[in-house]
């Protein structure tokens, strides 16, 4: 025991004699950060003063930008359309997960290290990640840009709670839902995506047509392959703000989709995949599910690279959902406060979401641009196909009769540890398969006092 | 009927050397099989992907990863070994003021998690402007508390003072003797601290993850985390990664298992 | 011997030498750090907000970290959960098979080496390959179990919260289990012969000779494996985190029943929400209780070891 007074009494001291070299480091640092801080601000009033950043930039132009990002097509298509165009221009890719984009950012801001002059935003975490002391108000000189040229429903998941624009969507991310026509037809006697519309106008009706297909079939096929995912698309047609001041609207947002995703549980038609594993990516090759929520970056990202026999038989179709469709992901491209040359990053964003040179890249890897003028200067660009799609026109399905029926909600801060929580109580669904509705919802609201202990959850 | 009974300690041991294998045995499974192959779960087989899957990661850089983990903990190794060398010779040779203080100090800092400083650590790292550097990952181990205890129990054991004594009447500086007599004759211990130093620095997910960024930076085990995005689908190359992460690390250690299963066990035994 | 150094005037400031630059290297980058931190955990420092409003708000974090903070509690209990589970069946586990490997001396080297692998394997590899192993649909263990017909249908390890919890204890044991062994058996190594021989030819049966000889012999060794093992668990970080790094996985696991007090510390500092100063204090709430636990466990042993002299 002695010993042991002897080792804390060394601790304490040394703690003690170090609080003094520690005072003095501390005044010293702040200074220093003060300063930097100024350098970088003369740097970007000469940019904007010798630049006009309307006029686009000179073709020999040269300049390197960085990015970090997690959709490698997205960024080849769009640098190398990009570099075809200003060929000494350079680009350094690191890739990162979209779930960790939050806590690089911060660390980067919090230790003071460079940033990506092109910076990504995952619209799970965007709201926070918009509040991060990084950004360039697009909408303000020297970009001026007009958030009129984008699709009105994005307009709210583009700006911080200041007001400011702080990044524009790569492309617009309309989800509807995608079926398997060999199984409708087998199932449902069609596979016209208007027909079958005419029969799922909502999901009581579909949980009925789930259930005789889990009769008809013995249980061996589904209706959708997991509840995470039945349940995300469900909670976000809802279109209402999860969060108003410091209430968190729990029960008139999700108490909805909590009970219809139990309904589906207990009917049997939803499959128990967990989504993005192995087993629900390998799904969409299986034929066992019918349904599943499908966004435009699905299309090249979960269903063509898992579903090698549908390239030839063109077994899919996309229909809207019932009770409305879904702004499913999203990723959006700003300009990092520190960014070493603004012109060009700017020119880089006008180029991949505004312009028709952009969006016809896009369009080479069936995405669509969230512009609007790229549409109206080549029609071309409304319509994409995918041959897993036989000839259904996704890129005008998309357009014309997703997109119209889509709620888009505003973003909130703490939206990404909602959505968080929310996952945590579809696994537990999914596992306990006795836990009612009610009890999800209390457990929810548990989950949420725990984690967000400053709001009150209603 | 002794055969009989040296079976039954086999087995239970054959066991668990199995069990220790098999993950890495599913692993290399893994490397060798296309995504759509692990997909359908069978790996008890080889499949025959094993180049395929390796080009896409060293495509991906993960070589790179490689060389920055190899030379941040070797220069890790090095600096702690001298260091806490020293600093046991200071504590275990000398009779000085202070010496009681030290040593208890020393060994009460090992009991602190040293996640505790972590936030001051990188804030200290971004005011010195050694962010996405490797300085910050090496530097924490010229401080290693453990080192100079490792060294000093067992310079305790096996260094004879008269040795240094007699040194001393020839007319040997005390550098010199500390350099040309003590540390030879602690050789089995600096080996074994340069060992663990080593593979620590390797392991280490925590630090390097809050003071790398760059992409170019990142030791292996960022970059075996980067790579559930870079590969989303292609668990083929997960797996190679895995295993090229994993497997020739082991197999040095294996080949060194000699000093290294002896260190591991002296810190115990002796302290 | 003291009279030896004490004539030779110039050795005296030799120690001092030695000892600097480990004391410098000791200041500038653990103890400067260290309360540095702490002065942080007295600030409401939030990245998002920016360095520029940073206050001191005292000792407000720790306030509502003791009080408040549930899931701080929830993380507590985890951690105290796996240790009081996975440290006796790893004492045990390690204490058996050494006892066992001691008497195959000539093989001995092979399987040591073997069983050490899992120790030394990068633990963020570790995570992952775990993730694989124990997926419910496409995992080796569950089809394993199929196929040997232990079970009808795969289980959801990382989907439900015990599971899950057993999946982490499988991990932390293949993963320590072969470096208890090796500390074990140098240990044995240590125990003199005839004392054993000796208890033999008195008849003692060979349990009597590991409980009565054996076990005592062994006990700093085996309190050293508990202490170290005690501090590493309030560590523990790497292996459950990269466990549930998939997608739609939430932080901690199902039920968060696999979140660790590191883990919490981590997601509080940089993943789901920035507060820094609430990180920090996070950092020294958790320094705070394994000092309190490691005073508590000294105590324990040392009474023991009075009474029983």
């Amino acid at each position: 025991m002695k010993k042991s007074i002897n080792k804390i009494a060394a601790l304490a001291i040394a703690m003690t004699m170090a609080a003094g070299l520690i005072a003095g480091c501390s005044t010293k640092n702040s200074e220093s950060t003060d300063s930097d801080k100024s350098v970088t601000q003369e740097g970007s009033n000469e940019t904007v003063s010798s630049d006009d950043y309307s006029q686009p930039l000179p073709e020999d132009y040269e300049g390197t930008l960085t990015m970090w990002g997690w959709d490698d097509p997205y960024y080849k298509a769009v640098t190398d359309a990009f570099m075809k165009k200003y060929p000494n221009v350079k680009f350094e890719y690191t890739p990162m997960a979209n779930g960790d984009t939050l806590q690089k950012y911060q660390t980067a801001l919090a230790t003071g290290t460079e940033l990506p002059d092109v910076a990504w935003s995952i619209i799970d975490s965007r709201a926070k990640v918009f509040e991060l002391d990084m950004w360039e108000d697009l909408s303000h000189a020297p970009y001026n840009f007009d958030i009129s040229e984008v699709y009105e429903y994005l307009h709210p998941k583009m700006v911080n709670s200041k007001g400011q624009v702080c990044g524009i969507e790569q492309s617009l991310c309309p989800a509807g839902i995608a079926y398997r026509k060999d199984l409708a037809k087998e199932y449902f006697g069609t596979d016209d995506p208007k027909e079958l519309e005419k029969m799922f106008p909502d999901w009581k009706s579909f949980i009925a047509k789930g259930q005789e297909v889990y009769e008809k079939s013995g249980g061996t096929i589904y209706m959708w392959p997991g509840l995470a995912d039945a349940q995300q698309f469900i909670r976000e047609q809802g279109g209402k703000t999860w969060i108003d001041g410091t209430v968190i609207k729990v029960t008139e947002n999700f108490q909805r989709s909590l009970n219809l995703t139990c309904e589906f549980r207990d009917t049997n038609i939803v499959d128990k995949l967990e989504a993005w594993t192995p087993a629900w990516y390998a799904s969409f090759g299986e034929g066992k599910h019918i349904f599943a929520g499908c966004a435009t970056w699905s299309v090249p990202f979960t269903i063509e690279p898992n579903d090698p026999e549908g390239e030839t038989t063109g077994h899919w179709g996309l229909m809207n959902a019932p009770e409305g469709n879904i702004s499913w992901g999203g990723t959006t491209l700003g300009i990092s406060k520190t960014c070493k040359d603004k012109r060009l990053a700017w020119e880089f964003i006008r180029f991949a979401t505004l312009s028709t040179e952009g969006a016809k890249a896009l369009n080479s890897i069936g995405l669509l641009t969230s512009a609007i003028k790229p549409y109206e200067e080549a029609p071309e660009l409304k319509s994409f196909k995918s041959k897993w799609f036989g000839d259904q026109d996704l890129g005008a399905y998309f357009l014309d009769e997703i997109i119209p029926n889509i709620k888009s909600r505003n973003m909130n801060l703490d939206d990404n540890v909602v959505h968080e929580t929310l996952n945590l109580i579809s696994t537990t669904l999914n596992n306990d398969r006795n836990m009612t509705a009610d009890q999800a919802m209390a457990k929810l609201k548990e989950e949420l006092e725990m984690k967000l202990p400053d709001y009150t959850v209603e | 009927m002794i055969k009989l009974k040296k079976l039954l300690f086999i087995i239970p041991l054959l066991v668990i050397s199995v069990i220790s294998l098999i993950p890495f045995y599913f692993i290399i499974s893994m490397a060798t099989h296309s995504t759509s192959e692990i997909y359908q779960g069978n790996l008890l087989m080889f499949g025959g992907k094993l180049v395929e899957n390796i080009q896409t990661i060293i495509e991906g850089g993960f070589l790179r990863y490689y060389w920055n983990s190899f030379y941040t903990a070797s220069i890790s190794g090095i600096l702690c070994v001298f260091i806490s060398a020293m600093a046991a010779y200071a504590l275990t040779i000398y009779r000085f003021k202070g010496r009681e203080f030290l040593s208890n100090f020393i060994l009460a800092s090992m009991m602190i998690p040293g996640q505790i400083s972590l936030i001051g650590y990188t804030i200290e790292m971004k005011n010195l402007n050694l962010i996405n550097t490797h300085i910050p990952l090496i530097l924490v181990w010229g401080a290693s508390a453990y080192g100079v205890f490792f060294i000093t129990q067992y310079l305790k054991n096996s260094l004879p003072k008269e040795l240094i004594e007699s040194a001393r009447i020839d007319g040997s500086g005390e550098f010199r003797t500390f350099i040309s007599i003590a540390m030879p004759m602690i050789r089995p211990a600096i080996g074994t601290l340069f060992m663990l130093v080593f593979l620590w620095s390797w392991n280490n997910f925590l630090m390097p993850s809050t003071v790398l960024t760059q992409s170019n930076k990142f030791t292996i085990p960022l970059g075996i985390q980067t790579l559930a995005t870079a590969y989303t689908q292609d668990w083929g190359a997960r797996g190679a990664a895995l295993a090229i992460a994993v497997l020739p690390i082991l197999i040095i250690f294996s080949i060194g298992s000699k000093y290294f299963i002896k260190g591991l066990a002296a810190g115990a035994v002796k302290g | 011997m003291k009279r030896a150094y004490g004539k030779v005037k110039s050795i005296q400031k030799w120690p001092y030498l030695f000892l600097l630059p480990y004391l410098g290297f000791y200041f500038m980058f653990f103890i400067y750090p260290t309360i540095y931190s702490f002065m942080i955990s007295l600030t409401n420092w939030d990245s998002v907000a920016g360095e520029a409003n940073r206050k001191f708000v005292g000792f407000a974090n720790y306030v509502r970290l003791f009080t408040q903070d549930k899931l701080f509690y929830k993380s507590l209990g985890n951690t105290f959960l796996f240790m009081i589970i996975y440290i006796p069946i790893l004492i045990l586990g390690g204490l058996l098979l050494a006892v066992l490997l001691y008497k195959l001396r000539k093989t001995s080297r092979l399987f040591q080496t073997i069983n050490v692998l899992p120790y030394i394997t990068t633990p963020v590899a570790i995570g992952i390959i775990f993730s694989f192993l124990f997926d419910w649909s496409t995992g080796i263990v569950n089809n394993v179990l199929i196929q040997i017909g232990i079970l009808t249908e795969g289980i959801n390890w990382l989907g439900s919260g015990t599971m899950a919890r057993l999946v982490v204890i499988i991990l932390i044991i293949w993963k320590n289990v072969g470096y208890y062994l090796l500390i074990y058996l140098a240990g044995l190594s240590t125990i003199p012969e005839e004392i054993s021989e000796a208890a033999k030819v008195d008849g003692a049966n060979s349990f009597q000779v590991f409980w009565k000889i054996t076990v005592p012999f062994l006990k700093p060794i085996t309190i050293f494996l508990l202490l170290t093992s005690i501090i590493s668990g309030f560590q523990l970080f790497d292996e459950p985190y990269l466990l549930f790094s998939n997608i739609n996985s939430s932080i901690g696991g199902p039920d968060r029943s696999c979140l660790t007090l590191m883990i919490y510390f981590f997601d509080q500092t940089f993943k789901s929400s920035t507060r820094l100063g609430y990180g920090a204090a996070v950092s020294y709430g958790i320094f705070v209780i394994v000092l309190i636990v490691s005073i508590i466990v000294s105590k324990i042993i040392n009474r023991k070891e009075e009474t029983e002299e």
